[in-house]
């Protein structure tokens, strides 16, 4: 199955969300600014990554884990990959993941001045600690998400 | 195979074109179109099944918002990942002049007593880019 976890900017939060699910991130205590930024994508990416599904990795049931970046497209978008995966007859091969949901203010704004602003000094800190502030909830999503994962391939 | 026309919105433009390639001779009868300023249907996200072609390809309406350009680069790399064929889908963009206004106008189409001058105003904006759209629908061959 392919899993694609997405946010706004496929930078921060999706990014952060893939690597739980991946095992990158321990999923035990909060991680420090530095293992985020070792995280492949995560407050790396440029205009042009908006719209790309980048591959991060297999989980260990052989999973293919995605994030993406669809700007401001909400959970319509995961409709619309759906809706896309289902014209093509493989609607259950694919599951789609809005992250937006747990994202919090300091993640937008930090992420907003980070990658859109252009000015990461100022931005960094703030979407790194507004990462950590919400790591529980994506924690818990992630788990959310295996679950269903599971479930959905013993029907 | 799959023909998607894309725009802004899948309920006007696009829902237009789709049209136009299936029947040739359609010619303006936008009350024939299902779905036309459809609130609810937009909203919803997914690409509207409108019927197939003469080759038997199902041509699909959809609306991916402001960015047409990534929405389909996205569909195109998920159609990767999915390992399907290039020929099974084939996404044609519909762009006009006056997208935003009808975007813009389509809101109004949330409250059911401005749906008509909703409507209205879009067919007028259509009207008169009506040969624009009809310009960017392809002649596919099988």
């Amino acid at each position: 199955m392919k899993i694609i976890y997405h946010c706004f900017g496929g930078s921060h939060s999706s990014v952060t969300a893939a690597a739980l699910h991946l095992g990158l991130l321990s999923k035990e205590r909060l991680p420090t600014a530095q293992e985020l930024m070792a995280l492949p994508y995560y407050d790396k990416t440029n205009d042009d990554d908006f719209g790309s599904i980048h591959y991060m990795g297999r989980d260990e049931k052989g999973n293919e884990i995605y994030i993406l970046g669809k700007k401001s497209l909400g959970n319509r978008f995961s409709h619309l990959l759906m809706g896309i995966a289902e014209m093509l007859g493989k609607e259950d091969q694919i599951m789609v993941v809005n992250v937006m949901e747990r994202v919090n203010m300091s993640m937008k704004l930090g992420g907003f001045t980070s990658r859109r602003v252009s000015m990461p000094v100022l931005g960094r800190p703030v979407v790194i600690q507004g990462t950590r502030q919400a790591f529980a909830s994506l924690v818990n999503m992630v788990e959310v998400i295996k679950i269903r994962i599971l479930d959905l391939k013993q029907r | 195979m799959n023909i998607i026309f894309l725009g802004t919105t899948g309920v006007h433009q696009t829902l237009l074109a789709a049209g136009m390639y299936i029947d040739p001779k359609f010619n303006r009868s936008y009350h024939t179109l299902s779905y036309f300023n459809d609130y609810q249907q937009e909203a919803g996200g997914h690409p509207i099944y409108i019927g197939r072609d003469y080759a038997g390809r199902r041509v699909h309406s959809l609306g991916v918002g402001a960015d047409v350009e990534m929405v389909s680069k996205t569909i195109n790399q998920l159609r990767i990942i999915l390992d399907s064929p290039a020929g099974e889908l084939q996404l044609i963009p519909i762009m006009i002049k006056s997208q935003r206004l009808i975007s813009w106008l389509h809101k109004f189409a949330r409250l059911a007593w401005l749906k008509p001058l909703s409507s209205y105003l879009i067919v007028l904006l259509l009207n008169r880019e009506y040969d624009q759209i009809r310009q960017q629908i392809p002649r596919l061959t099988n």
